[in-house]
């Protein structure tokens, strides 16, 4: 990642496009998930990297470029969500976080994308914004607890524990039903 | 209350609850069981691995851009920074015409000095004018090396030599090791490159490479837009990673060939020896084996396994091919030779099967097609028309 930031010396074009082109999707699908809409996040996105252009000398010791842009994006977002709302009585860390499952594989049948979409996105239903948004922020970027605390705004030790939590939680849900299950069977034995 | 798992298949698998979070987040006390259970029942791992490769399409928030509005965000970017560059510029001017002035003074005083410095070497250094039938080599001081004839350079223990043929240039040490070099080879042109770990990379027409003097300790990576074949020297700890515009290659030992040029709507890998993993923006990964190769055009990927030496022939002076269309031959030796090349549609897709060799006078390459197949050519100012053979 280091070597991308270090093109910008050169005042390059090319090495421009080419980290607009391999961030822009990630920035969109992290935008539409904390509940933006897409022409937003859109005018965020061209903000983030204008800044990214004019400011490419202090990215030198800049080591992870894409928690830096979902960084740089949230916080644009919430300066948009700001002028647009009265946000007085609206918290900075009250964003919704939406998920959405797509299966693209196509080995398994449509019944069985079905049922594996909707067990996951029971699964996460069940859990907070942030617990959601951790998730996502883990399992799609595939980001550590210390960048995933950056981004939410809290200490790396409490990023663990929110995940744990969120684990637990689904746990708890998925021993529901398991007795649900064992009971429902019970019954149908006793009859 | 674990279930019994010893019965499961891959679909039960992946209906599993307490897989399905595991699989969204493998982190402690979870992760633990499912390593062991693999540990302890191996007759599953086939199921497990087969259900984690399912798992692994599952895609949160899947959103994307078109192409079209990707490309759209950027034109307005580009814009915008155009804009503010341009307000940005007018404080700039009227600060240099101040500065620019009192440098004329002072140096109407120093002229004679100027005028009796010694010429320079057959390299030039400069940097303000274009040299774009040159080939030229940007180091990280920005000092930038311009040569006429295909160069070989060489990095080794913090120098960079330049030679063409067995005449060498120039060597030059290198202070910034950790920045990145540039090197344009323009069309009409080829390099060849050593890189400081001893990878080797030949650079076909038309192609701009960035790389470090010096690599990173964890990893190797470097930028291409355009045509190479590398041979990337073997070093498990410290794997090679090859970024096009369109998806990038990582490998850890192994030898192949890259075509992504940035005009052209088809992008491919061919594989020699080893084997690589291609990743493109959206995430899509796929794995190659020897003599496979990889076609890429707007995210859609195909494999087929292909004779090997087709596409890397050109890094020894030939062409081969087998019922390559005509086209395609031509725009390829369009670049190499730098000439523009026409093509009546009828011929177009008239199939080849051969080896040409690419001489240094181009004039021979043509009659040598001209003679073998029933194509005739046309030599214009600035460009050569085929067109099928009157009787």
């Amino acid at each position: 990642m280091k070597l991308f930031s270090q093109q910008f010396h050169a005042r390059d074009e090319f090495a421009y496009t080419c980290l607009y082109n391999q961030y822009a999707d990630t920035l969109l699908a992290y935008g539409i998930g904390l509940g933006f809409e897409k022409e937003t996040v859109k005018d965020a996105i061209h903000d983030v990297f204008l800044k990214l252009y004019f400011n490419r000398e202090s990215l030198k010791d800049i080591d992870n470029l894409k928690f830096y842009l979902l960084r740089m994006l949230k916080n644009r977002l919430l300066d948009i969500l700001k002028t647009t709302v009265d946000t007085s009585d609206i918290g900075i860390q009250e964003l919704n976080f939406s998920i959405t499952t797509t299966i693209l594989d196509e080995l398994i049948g449509d019944e069985e994308r079905l049922a594996l979409q909707n067990k996951i996105e029971k699964l996460l239903s069940c859990l907070t914004d942030r617990q959601r948004e951790a998730i996502y922020l883990r399992y799609m970027q595939e980001m550590s607890y210390d960048e995933i605390a950056g981004l939410l705004k809290m200490t790396p030790q409490a990023t663990r524990k929110l995940i744990f939590r969120a684990m637990e939680r689904m746990r708890e849900l998925d021993l529901v039903l398991f007795y649900f299950f064992y009971i429902f069977i019970f019954f149908i034995s006793k009859r | 209350m674990q279930k019994d798992y010893r019965n499961y298949s891959t679909v039960n698998f992946l209906h599993d609850n307490y897989f399905v979070e595991w699989r969204l987040s493998p982190t402690g006390e979870i992760d633990l069981f499912w390593k062991k259970f693999i540990e302890e029942h191996p007759e599953k791992k086939e199921q497990i691995d087969h259900a984690i490769e399912i798992f692994s399409s599952v895609k949160l928030n899947n959103y994307f851009f078109t192409p079209e509005e990707k490309e759209a965000v950027l034109k307005n970017l580009k814009d915008s920074i155009r804009k503010k560059k341009k307000t940005k510029k007018l404080q700039y001017i009227i600060q240099t015409a101040a500065a620019i002035a009192l440098l004329l003074i002072c140096s109407y005083f120093f002229i004679p000095d100027i005028r009796s410095r010694g010429e320079q070497s057959s390299i030039i250094k400069t940097d303000t004018t274009k040299h774009n039938k040159d080939i030229q080599l940007i180091l990280a001081n920005n000092e930038i090396l311009v040569f006429s004839d295909d160069a070989t350079i060489q990095y080794d223990n913090g120098n960079v030599t330049v030679s063409c043929g067995n005449r060498k240039l120039t060597s030059i040490k290198i202070d910034a090791k950790q920045t990145l070099n540039k090197l344009i080879v323009p069309k009409g042109k080829r390099s060849s490159l050593v890189l400081s770990d001893g990878s080797k990379i030949w650079i076909n027409s038309g192609t701009t490479l960035e790389y470090p003097a010096e690599f990173d300790k964890k990893k190797r990576e470097i930028n291409i837009n355009g045509e190479i074949y590398i041979e990337v020297a073997r070093n498990e700890e410290q794997p090679f990673f090859v970024n096009t515009p369109f998806f990038s290659v990582e490998v850890l030992g192994t030898h192949f060939n890259i075509s992504a040029y940035g005009e052209d709507s088809n992008q491919s890998v061919v594989l020699v020896e080893g084997s690589v993993k291609v990743k493109t923006q959206a995430k899509k990964t796929a794995i190659l084996q020897p003599d496979q190769m990889l076609t890429m055009s707007s995210d859609v990927f195909q494999t087929k396994q292909v004779n090997v030496y087709d596409y890397i022939s050109w890094k020894d002076g030939l062409l081969q091919f087998h019922s390559e269309p005509l086209n395609r031959i031509l725009n390829r030796l369009s670049r190499y030779y730098d000439v523009k090349i026409e093509c009546e549609s009828e011929i177009q897709n008239m199939r080849c099967t051969g080896k040409l060799v690419l001489f240094d006078d181009f004039k021979n390459v043509l009659k040598i097609i001209s003679n073998t197949i029933p194509v005739q050519y046309e030599q214009s100012e600035d460009q050569i028309i085929f067109t099928k053979i009157k009787k």
